[in-house]
């Protein structure tokens, strides 16, 4: 399993329409994602499992990343996080 | 005639009777299913169905509205996917044995409710998302359970809210403005409402009992007034900036490559102002002639550190990159998240904000001054100066750059040596010695709200002194005409920014003063566009 954590940089926060776009991106790799915030959990390809998380801008989320490409999908992962958010 | 006030949600000022948007509520009977497998069969049609319906409006608003306008239904096509919204559908049929109707509106409201539990206001707008993929699903089973009134064209549309599919219907109806009860400014209803240029005014609260249906308004979007039953010559002030569509009138697509140009063909600038680096391609795609204030605070908030210079100096370099020779002005922040020293003072719109918080932070200000010094080197970037109340501060902060220019020097770093110095004239004391501070300025950005709110003694935010806030009272107008004329005195450009720059009942006023640049939201551009191409 590969981990990391990223910063929400946006003012909105995690809001719908990125919520989306990081669920397409993990949606395209074959890994299991999964979001973590204070304790909370959420599988990073459901939508509303993402939202429901409420990340604001300035909070800290870990990125797990599992499975048979984890490394690739984490390193694609990372880029998307540290460019979009 | 009374006047109502709630957020101002998109900009424009509408005239017309309320009608209101009542969706009729047929219930949806707590039906069980007769085979559970065909009622499984039938809401997965339904969401089939909505899934094309989505598809097809995203391609449609996509080439008519265009911006990012087709991203809010392909959210909502992405939460008809959504696994756990999927399996509360399966499970209430296959499982619980309820018929496809009942199954889909208890899926919808299970996600409703946990959205309405949410603090963020943000997050609790997304309601009206779900409502509407729910609405969308039970439309296709039986076209009479969620159908959609009309509203007669030329009224104002007054809900509890709206769904972005009931926006497009009642825009497509011919509404010409949008009050609601809740809701806010960054609700997707209300951000498709700025994409289509209709005025509305969000979040009326208690006020909104006070509308009657069939009796006239004006919505002010600009404002976030609201006029119940207006009397004639009100109805007259607000005629002049109505919006009218005139014969071979320029489309917004058009407008985003046409002059500011008045038919006397007085040029004036528009500016865009952003809040985050992300906002950057609205202000692209607006067609601004550059970016009239950077308010840098998103950069510091939330964080246990101060941003270093480079993370800064790569924002600030991207931001101009992407601007070309359009013009960047940043505005050297007020605040840092680390130090909140704020909330222990008793009036914080008048404590340690602005230069005063730079000059408790001294190397805040020297880092975020390198960052931006460094930016400037080969583009055109400027900084501008919050709060400033006396020539002192001024002559302080100079002498903070000029550190932070011979530090890059000694370090061999490029930067700009000419890097233009801006003052906001935000505060009734900037605007009376206005003429002191031109002398030692490059330009001034006259900041509106902040002078609104000072010389009022009005705080925008509290309710029960908003109807006091109002930046056509004369006192504000004079302390904006006297920091003009200073500028034009001592040769230096000046920007009007702040609400009433977006506002286009100003612009005669601001013409007449001889304003060559204005400042508005990117949502606001092509409106002021327009407004200055239709004056004399």
């Amino acid at each position: 399993m590969k981990t990391f954590q990223w910063t929400m940089k946006d003012e909105l926060g995690l809001h719908a329409r990125v919520a989306g776009e990081l669920v397409k991106c993990v949606s395209a790799g074959t890994s299991h994602v999964t979001l973590e915030k204070g304790g909370k959990t959420a599988d990073a390809s459901r939508l509303f499992a993402v939202m429901a998380l409420c990340v604001r801008q300035g909070e800290v989320v870990t990125v797990s990343v599992e499975g048979p490409n984890e490394e690739k999908d984490s390193a694609v992962l990372q880029e998307f996080c540290e460019k979009n958010f | 005639m009374q006047k109502i006030r709630g957020i101002a949600a998109s900009g424009g000022v509408a005239f017309g009777p309320v009608r209101f948007f009542e969706p009729p509520k047929r219930k949806i009977a707590a039906r069980k299913a007769e085979d559970r497998e065909q009622e499984f069969a039938r809401a997965e049609w339904a969401r089939e169905a909505a899934r094309q319906e989505l598809e097809e409006l995203c391609r449609v608003v996509g080439r008519e509205i265009g911006g990012e306008s087709e991203k809010i239904f392909q959210i909502h096509a992405m939460m008809l996917e959504d696994d756990d919204f999927r399996e509360a559908i399966r499970r209430a049929i296959l499982t619980e044995g309820w018929a496809a109707e009942y199954a889909i509106r208890r899926a919808t409201d299970q996600m409703i409710a946990m959205f309405a539990g949410m603090e963020d206001t943000y997050m609790r707008a997304r309601l009206a998302d779900v409502q509407d993929i729910g609405q969308r699903m039970l439309r296709a089973l039986d076209p009479e359970l969620a159908e959609f009134p009309e509203l007669p064209a030329g009224c104002v549309a007054a809900a509890p809210y709206f769904t972005p599919s009931q926006v497009l219907r009642l825009c497509g109806c011919g509404v010409l403005g949008f009050v609601t009860r809740e809701g806010s400014r960054t609700s997707h209803a209300a951000i498709l409402v700025r994409m289509l240029s209709v005025p509305a005014v969000a979040a009326l609260g208690v006020s909104y009992s006070r509308l009657s249906d069939g009796a006239g308004v004006i919505v002010d979007g600009f404002t976030g007034d609201v006029v119940l039953n207006p009397d004639e010559e009100t109805a007259r002030e607000y005629h002049a900036c109505e919006r009218k569509p005139a014969v071979g009138e320029e489309a917004p697509g058009q407008l985003r490559t046409l002059p500011s140009r008045t038919r006397g063909g007085r040029a004036v600038k528009i500016l865009a102002k952003i809040w985050r680096q992300s906002d950057l391609p609205l202000v692209l795609e607006s067609g601004a002639e550059g970016v009239g204030l950077f308010r840098t605070e998103s950069l510091f908030r939330n964080r246990s550190a101060p941003p270093p210079e480079e993370e800064q100096y790569q924002i600030y370099l991207s931001l101009a990159r992407q601007l070309g020779d359009r013009p960047l002005t940043v505005r050297t922040t007020t605040q840092d998240g680390r130090l909140q020293s704020f909330g222990e003072e008793m009036n914080p719109a008048m404590g340690v904000r602005g230069i005063r918080f730079s000059f408790e932070n001294p190397e805040v200000l020297c880092t975020q001054l390198r960052a931006i010094l460094r930016a400037a080197a080969d583009h055109n970037v400027a900084v501008t100066f919050p709060m400033v109340t006396s020539a002192e501060e001024l002559r302080h902060a100079r002498a903070i750059l000029q550190r932070a220019m011979r530090e890059l020097r000694g370090e061999g770093v490029p930067f700009s040596e000419k890097l233009p110095v801006g003052v906001m004239i935000d505060t009734p004391a900037a605007a009376l010695i206005a003429d002191e501070l031109a002398r030692e300025a490059d330009f001034f950005d006259v900041g509106t709200n902040g002078l609104t709110q000072f010389t009022l003694a009005a705080d925008r935010s509290n309710p029960a002194v908003s109807t006091l806030y109002n930046f056509h009272h004369p006192a504000v107008l004079e302390l904006v005409r006297r920091a003009v004329f200073a500028a034009k005195n001592a040769g230096i450009p000046s920007v009007v920014c702040g609400d009433a720059a977006g506002d286009p009942r100003m612009l005669s006023y601001f013409l007449g003063l001889g304003v060559e640049a204005l400042s508005v939201p990117p949502s606001s551009v092509l409106e002021l566009r327009r407004a200055i191409r239709s004056m004399e």
